[in-house]
């Protein structure tokens, strides 16, 4: 497994989407910093007539978390890069024939794509975090802010990182990067927007119910999780662990079986 | 000591049985050809034994192995290349090598240059695979099969497309790596070229094993000959038995005979020959060749002969 994850890391690190999506991240991450510290007044990150937004590391960290939204488009390209090129390049049958499991094969994927995901949300809150601190100081913090971070944080990397497992389940269900990739979208974006049109249209009912088990909607919620009551935080991880495992454990036992071509 | 041994593989597409109770066993040592038109069942054969292919029926036994978790690792023991090389378009030759050596924990780094020069690819440096011709695609394919140091290979058509320089340096390789202890399962519709590498055969057709048989027997079935115009026949068969005392002849014709003994010794035969007052005027060694014995073969099993 561990060879297996190593070779992974060797290939990808060789493409530029590896470098491509960093670089996205950070450019993201640094451009949030400086526009928050040159828009002072808070219009931008507190939004109109909000309390004046103070520059400092502490609270550039707990605005990132906002970012859910936009933090769940990076599991596009680390799905599409971790899998689509073993099945584009038809590379999985010099595996399969050397005497790697199929398991093997599958579970290394969704390790290496684990730990990228971990990698993109470091960079992605980090750099913003670490320009505000050098700007303004990392800030007075509350009792327990470290923590609610820290939860915060490892709940949306589980939402990151289901989204980025139901693409692996889907590239290795059809084998094709961009069938899988439409498929992926219309799973984890759809119904995000559509709720979101439904509820800004006035719709009221059942549509922003529904959203509580969208995948995209648990991850946005899951930016503080201090201010969530229980029933939506087990809401919200059931949601996870639906996505993260149903498809994967339905994914392996069909690839079990499945022609090598 | 047997590589490879299936009993009854069976492979079947809906209404189609692509492979059909096939047995056969690849000893240590073997340049095995598998001869077969195309769509006969080799690729399948091969890709169930590479597990490419869930086996709806049959066994196949590696190294002695036949559990599922024992012959997984015996495959670490294997190197293949199945149909068209595999290899990331993206990247060089070496990384490719790299990757693959990484995955299979292979500890000596320099393994990669030493397969990349047994297949003649030092020099290809940043150029990726995606940018190569296709003899350059199957060299670096048999580099990956044989990265790992294996004792088994399997190569499915490993000459197609390759031009006839390409087709030489790929027997030459097949050659040496088993001289070197390497046993080769190697597949084939181009009779004419396994015919010059394999030392066994298997016979394939429409997913049936028709026959196996090794170099010799083959020798044997195809009936090669000494044919021998002389100037009077019975008066040769005469001589060739009471001389040479050889008895595996045939008189073709009046003026012509087949001897299917002394095939090395034809100067000793032309000569006693002679001696004794027999005028040859021609001396050819003749025979089925393989494609002449394969054809025959199909054509009696399509008649259900077999």
């Amino acid at each position: 497994m561990m060879n297996m994850i190593r070779a992974d890391v060797y290939r990808i690190t060789r493409g530029w989407g590896w470098w491509v999506t960093f670089l996205i991240a950070f450019a993201l991450s640094a451009g949030i910093a400086v526009l928050g510290i040159l828009d002072l007044d808070g219009a931008s990150l507190g939004g109109q007539g909000a309390p004046a937004f103070i520059v400092t590391g502490a609270n550039m960290l707990e605005s990132m978390g906002y970012l859910g939204l936009v933090l769940m488009l990076f599991a596009a390209p680390v799905f599409s890069i971790v899998s689509s090129p073993i099945f584009q390049d038809k590379t999985e049958k010099n595996e399969v024939t050397w005497g790697i499991s199929r398991t093997t094969l599958y579970v290394s994927r969704l390790i290496v794509s684990a730990v990228w995901c971990l990698l993109i949300m470091l960079v992605l809150f980090g750099t913003a975090t670490v320009i505000a601190t050098l700007y303004g100081g990392l800030g007075d913090v509350e009792a327990g802010f470290w923590m609610n971070r820290l939860t915060s944080f490892g709940a949306q990397w589980f939402m990151l990182v289901a989204a980025a497992w139901i693409g692996i389940f889907v590239t290795f269900a059809v084998k094709n990067p961009f069938v899988s990739f439409e498929i992926w979208g219309a799973i984890v974006a759809l119904p995000t927007a559509m709720g979101m049109g439904a509820a800004m249209g006035g719709a009221g009912g059942r549509v922003p119910f529904i959203m509580y088990f969208d995948i995209t909607t648990a991850m946005v919620a899951f930016s503080d999780l201090g201010a969530l009551d229980t029933r939506r935080i087990a809401i919200g991880l059931a949601v996870g662990v639906f996505w993260a495992f149903v498809p994967t454990i339905v994914g392996l036992i069909r690839y079990q079986s499945k022609e090598i071509s | 000591m047997a590589i490879l041994r299936t009993v009854n593989l069976t492979k079947r597409y809906k209404d189609k049985t692509a492979v059909d109770n096939v047995s056969l066993t690849v000893e240590k040592g073997d340049i095995f050809g598998l001869i077969g038109q195309n769509g006969a069942g080799k690729s399948t054969f091969m890709r169930m034994v590479t597990s490419l292919s869930r086996l709806d029926s049959g066994t196949v036994e590696l190294f002695g192995e036949r559990e599922a978790g024992k012959i997984t690792s015996a495959r670490t023991r294997m190197g293949a290349m199945i149909e068209t090389p595999a290899l990331f378009t993206n990247l060089s030759a070496e990384q490719n090598l790299e990757y693959y050596r990484l995955q299979r924990g292979i500890v000596e780094k320099n393994r990669i240059q030493e397969v990349l020069k047994i297949v003649n690819l030092t020099d290809t440096g940043k150029k990726k695979f995606k940018n190569f011709s296709l003899g350059m695609k199957q060299r670096l394919g048999l580099a990956v099969a044989m990265l790992s140091h294996p004792d088994f290979l399997i190569f499915d058509e490993p000459t197609n497309g390759l031009d006839p320089t390409g087709i030489v340096e790929m027997r030459d390789l097949i050659k040496r790596l088993n001289s070197e202890g390497i046993t080769i399962l190697i597949s084939s519709h181009i009779l004419t070229e396994l015919a010059q590498v394999a030392n066994k055969y298997a016979i394939i057709h429409h997913g049936k094993l028709l026959k196996t048989l090794t170099q010799s027997q083959l020798d044997e079935d195809c009936k090669r000959a000494v044919a021998l115009s002389v100037d009077d026949a019975s008066k040769a068969t005469v001589v060739l038995e009471e001389k040479l005392g050889i008895k595996n002849y045939k008189q073709t014709s009046a003026n012509e005979i087949r001897v299917y003994d002394m095939l090395e010794d034809t100067a000793e035969l032309s000569y006693t020959l002679n001696q004794a007052g027999v005028r040859v005027s021609a001396m050819a060694e003749v025979g089925d060749s393989l494609e002449e014995y394969y054809t025959n073969l199909i054509r009696t099993a399509e008649r259900g002969a077999l």
